[in-house]
């Protein structure tokens, strides 16, 4: 083995050092943001689940065959896709997996002769499309939305655009991309409807079904498009929020991950650094006892 | 008694049972009690409170009110408890707001500004009373 220097060794073990505790850190900040997180995306669930019951119930009063955001077209040309990728990296595969995933689907597309226009969310998908994506149009793209809160303007100004694109028939198909949380520690790429409604909205029949409410709003119409409206809106706020949790997620594994393999890195180092060192001495009591020896000999 | 819930996208922000709820919707204040028929209708900004006791109420913003025969659901964007409110911060942020208004450029802008104007004068309406 070539001879190490040991002061070269030293240098690249506090290195190591350094790297290790500011993954460690980073990790600790995950771990805190993951918590909040994940109690933002839990405190959602009742709210919408409420929304969609409400709606469930009084679709009836929602005739499919005349609103046109129920409309399912046979026939399609334009598909959009609304993508949510982080801001930030250093968090594992996160944002490559769903990038992929949605490359793959682009491909699919376009190779059936569709149209496919990109609503991004997160800088990470943003950056990745506007540089490398080839037959794609993207129509939105929102650069830091995940702050200490999620901007909610943008939740709006998406819903609205893709519904418009929908009612124009510019669009007629829109799909949702996310990373959702599985378990604290796993996530996967989950891909949903979100337009037409007919694909997600089932009639509850169950409970208060077929009941006719008194409607106390003049104008019917205007009181089913605010439901709607606000319907979509937060169906993709809650996508944000859980795409949000499954990031700092997925970057408190990133991060430990990285600590492990830094740890591991100083224990293979230092235990060269214990061999280099043994070596200088062992070389020096050679040097010693060699002279002793000669010593010896010529007296 | 009829059971009343009130959720927010933060979460529940109230959850019991009580003789009487009012609740401000776009065609008025309405009363509910047990056995009220089935009603569907949009809120309005405003004070939601529970057997004609104005101090326990609950400030709320836009959302929709969902009446049956045994449980009313209020979904609203936001839902305060009135007894949080500090009065003196709600009349600076509503001064805040006109100044924004007259400030407004576009067309957007000035809605949105006046949208929420109209919340906060409805909120001082109740809190300055007292």
């Amino acid at each position: 083995m070539a001879k190490l220097n040991l002061k070269d060794i030293k240098r690249k073990i506090q290195g190591l050092k350094n790297t290790k505790r500011i993954t460690n850190a980073m990790k600790l900040i995950a771990a805190a943001k993951l918590k909040s997180a994940y109690e933002a995306a839990e405190l959602a669930r009742p709210y919408s689940e409420k929304l969609y019951e409400t709606i469930g119930r009084f679709s009836h009063h929602i005739d499919p065959f005349i609103h046109p955001l129920f409309e399912v077209r046979t026939e399609f040309k334009n598909v959009d896709i609304i993508l949510i990728t982080a801001d930030r990296g250093l968090c594992g595969a996160f944002n490559s997996s769903i990038i992929k995933y949605t490359e793959r689907k682009l491909e699919d597309y376009s190779s059936k002769g569709l149209k496919v226009n990109l609503h991004i969310i997160g800088r990470k998908g943003l950056q990745y499309f506007e540089k490398f994506g080839k037959h794609v149009n993207i129509i939105n793209g929102f650069d830091q939305v995940f702050r200490k809160t999620i901007d909610f303007s943008v939740v709006k100004k998406v819903s609205e655009s893709v519904k418009e694109r929908f009612l124009k028939k510019k669009t007629d198909r829109v799909f949702l991309l996310y990373n959702q949380l599985k378990t604290k520690t796993s996530y996967f790429v989950q891909e949903k409807i979100f337009l037409p409604l007919s694909e997600i909205i089932v009639e509850d029949v169950s409970e208060n079904g077929g009941v006719i409410y008194e409607l106390e709003v003049f104008t019917v119409e205007r009181f089913i498009e605010n439901l709607l409206q606000r319907y979509l809106n937060f169906q993709l706020y809650r996508a944000m929020l859980e795409s949000n949790a499954a990031e700092q997620a997925a970057r408190m594994m990133a991060m430990e991950n990285a600590t492990k393999n830094a740890e591991d890195a100083i224990k293979k180092w230092t235990h060269l650094y214990n061999v280099a060192r043994q070596e200088a001495i062992t070389n020096e009591l050679i040097d010693i006892v060699n002279a002793v020896e000669a010593l010896k000999q010529a007296g | 008694m009829i059971k009343v819930e009130i959720v927010t996208p933060k979460g529940y922000a109230y959850s019991g049972e009580v003789e009487l709820v009012n609740i401000p919707t776009e065609e008025g204040e309405i009363g509910v009690l047990e056995n009220h028929m089935h009603l569907i209708s949009s809120l309005k900004p405003g004070l939601v409170f529970f057997n004609g006791n104005k101090e326990e109420g609950f400030f709320v913003t836009e959302g929709f009110v969902e009446v049956t025969p045994k449980k009313v659901n209020i979904l609203a964007e936001e839902a305060t408890p009135i007894g949080e409110i500090d009065p003196g911060e709600v009349k600076k942020k509503y001064e805040e707001l006109v100044k924004k208004l007259a400030a407004a450029k576009t067309l957007e802008e000035l809605e949105e500004i006046e949208k929420e104007r109209e919340i906060y004068e409805v909120l001082m309406s109740l809190v300055l009373k007292k």
